[in-house]
C-alpha cells in the first residue's frame, strides 16, 4: 500500500500488504491498527489510543516524551515522508506486554530496515524504542 | 598481567607489564591521544581521565590499577559525534588556546559538575587547583563553565557517567566476567520480562538459563565498540558490535531500568 500525504485510506488493511500477518493474536492487531493509523495520518487516535499519555519513544535520531510531543513527533516525521511502504515484516515476536519486529519498508529515500520494541501497559504502549538501517538509497 | 576495562563504553583485555602508567595504556595501546602527558608526575593534570565517574590523574595510576574499572577519556565525552555543552563552551569563551590542558580540563570538571549542580566561581577555581594552564589562563575557563550551565539548563546533561551509563557498565562487566548470578541478580528485577526474536524470557531463573546458554555459545566475547549509547528517562538504547567464537554481529539492546533493575529488555541483531 502506497500512501500519498493526505490520502484517505480505509482502515481495513490492504489484503495483500505483507503486515498483514498469517496468525492472529491481539498483538499483531494492535500493530496492524497502529500501521494503520500511520498510514491514515490520524495521529489523533494513534496518540490517544496505542499510547500512555507519559509514552517514551526512545531511537538514536529522536526522544519523545508524552502525548504532546507524540502528536508533534507523528506530524513531522510522516510530513517529510511522501510515502511509506512496509514491504515485509521480517521477524516478530510477542508475550504479553511486549512485542518486536524487523521490517523492511520502502520511503522516497530508498529502501530501510527498521527494527522497533514495545512494551504495552494495559493495552497502550508506555515504551517504544525503535531504530533503522538505511539498506538501498534512492538517488534522485 | 591481564587486566580488563571498559574505555568510553568498550571493554579491554590487555596484558600488561605491572610498571606501564595508566596514560601510556590509555595513549599507547588504545590510541586514545586526547589524553595529553604535560609533566608525567602528577603535577599539570594534562592526563586527567575519569575512572568510576571520578577524576584521577592518569600518570599517577599504573595500568593494572584500571582492572575492572570504567574509564572515560575526553574522546568519550562528546554526544553522537557533537561537543557536549561545556567542550562547545570551551570553544565559544576562547578558554583554549593552544589546547594542551582542555582535555585535562573538560575531564575535571565533569567531575566536578556531577558532584555539585551550580558550583561558585570560587568552587571551580580551587577544584582546577591541579590543571595547569600556560597560555589561556583561568578566566575565560570560569566563564566557559558557567556558560555552559546556563546553556545546558541541567548539569546532569554535562555528565559522562549518568547512574544509568554507570548500570550499563556493570551489567556489560558482569556478563563480559561471565558472572551469571551477579550478571541477573544484582540487575535484573524478579519479574523481568527478556523479549528477544528467539524467544520471550522471564524472571531471574530463565535469565540465568537463557545467559548460561548464551554464553556457552558465544565463548570469548568481546563488545568490540558501542557504535550508539542514548538513555533518555529510564530507558536505555545501545548499538555495539559483539565479537565471540561464532564470529561478529551488530546488536541492538534495549533497556527499561526502574529502582535500579532492568524490568524489561529487548535485545536483536542487526
Ligand atoms: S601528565 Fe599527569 S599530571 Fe601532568
Ligand atoms: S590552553 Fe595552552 S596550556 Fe591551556
Amino acid at each position: 500500500m502506497i500512501v500519498s500525504p493526505g490520502a484517505v485510506v480505509p482502515l481495513t488493511p490492504d489484503p495483500n500488504t505483507h503486515i498483514k500477518i498469517a496468525v492472529d493474536t491481539p498483538m499483531k492487531r494492535f500493530y496492524e491498527e497502529h500501521v494503520t493509523l500511520l498510514d491514515r495520518r490520524d495521529f489523533e487516535t494513534l496518540v490517544r489510543t496505542h499510547y500512555h499519555e507519559d509514552a517514551r519513544i526512545v531511537s538514536t535520531e529522536y526522544l519523545v516524551n508524552g502525548h504532546a510531543e507524540l502528536f508533534k513527533h507523528f506530524a513531522k516525521y510522516t510530513g517529510l515522508m511522501d510515502y511509506l511502504k512496509v514491504v515485509s515484516t521480517d521477524k516478530w515476536i510477542e508475550s504479553e506486554a511486549t512485542f518486536a519486529f524487523e521490517a523492511t519498508a520502502r520511503t522516497q529515500w530508498g529502501l530501510t530496515r527498521v527494527h522497533d520494541a514495545f512494551w504495552l501497559r494495559d493495552g497502550r504502549i508506555i515504551r517504544h524504542f525503535t531504530g533503522s538501517i538505511p539498506l538501498v538509497r534512492f538517488v534522485r | 598481567m591481564r587486566v580488563t576495562f571498559t574505555v568510553n563504553h568498550q571493554s579491554h583485555t590487555l596484558d600488561l607489564e605491572p610498571r606501564v602508567l595508566l596514560v601510556d595504556v590509555l595513549r599507547d595501546h588504545l590510541h586514545l591521544t586526547g589524553v595529553k602527558i604535560g609533566c608525567d608526575t602528577g603535577q599539570c593534570g594534562a592526563c586527567v581521565v575519569l575512572m568510576d565517574g571520578v577524576s584521577v590523574k592518569s600518570c599517577a595510576l599504573l595500568g593494572v590499577q584500571a582492572d575492572g574499572s570504567s574509564i572515560t577519556t575526553i574522546e568519550g565525552v562528546s554526544e553522537k559525534g557533537t561537543m557536549n555543552p561545556l567542550q562547545t563552551a570551551f570553544q565559544a569563551a576562547h578558554a583554549v588556546q593552544c589546547g594542551f590542558c582542555t582535555p585535562g580540563m573538560i575531564m575535571s570538571l565533569t567531575d566536578l559538575l556531577a558532584r555539585s549542580a551550580q558550583p561558585s566561581e570560587a568552587e571551580i577555581r580551587a577544584w582546577l587547583a591541579g590543571n595547569l594552564c600556560r597560555c589561556t589562563g583561568y578566566e575565560n575557563v570560569v566563564r566557559a563553565v558557567n556558560a555552559a550551565l546556563q546553556v545546558a539548563g541541567s548539569p546532569a546533561h554535562l555528565v559522562t557517567e549518568t547512574p544509568l551509563r554507570k548500570f550499563y557498565d556493570s551489567h556489560l562487566r558482569a556478563m563480559l566476567a561471565g558472572d551469571v548470578d551477579a550478571l541477573v541478580d544484582a540487575h535484573y528485577s524478579a519479574d523481568a520480562v527478556l523479549t528477544t526474536f528467539e524467544g520471550v524470557i522471564s524472571g531471574r531463573d530463565a535469565l540465568k538459563t537463557y545467559f548460561r546458554d548464551y554464553l556457552s555459545v558465544h565463548t570469548d566475547l568481546v563488545i568490540a565498540a558501542t557504535e550508539r549509547f542514548v538513555e533518555f528517562g529510564d530507558s536505555i538504547y545501545t548499538e555495539t558490535v559483539v565479537r565471540s567464537a561464532r564470529g561478529v554481529t551488530h546488536a541492538y539492546n534495549a533497556f527499561v531500568v526502574q529502582d535500579g533493575r532492568v524490568t524489561h529488555q529487548f535485545a536483536g541483531v542487526k
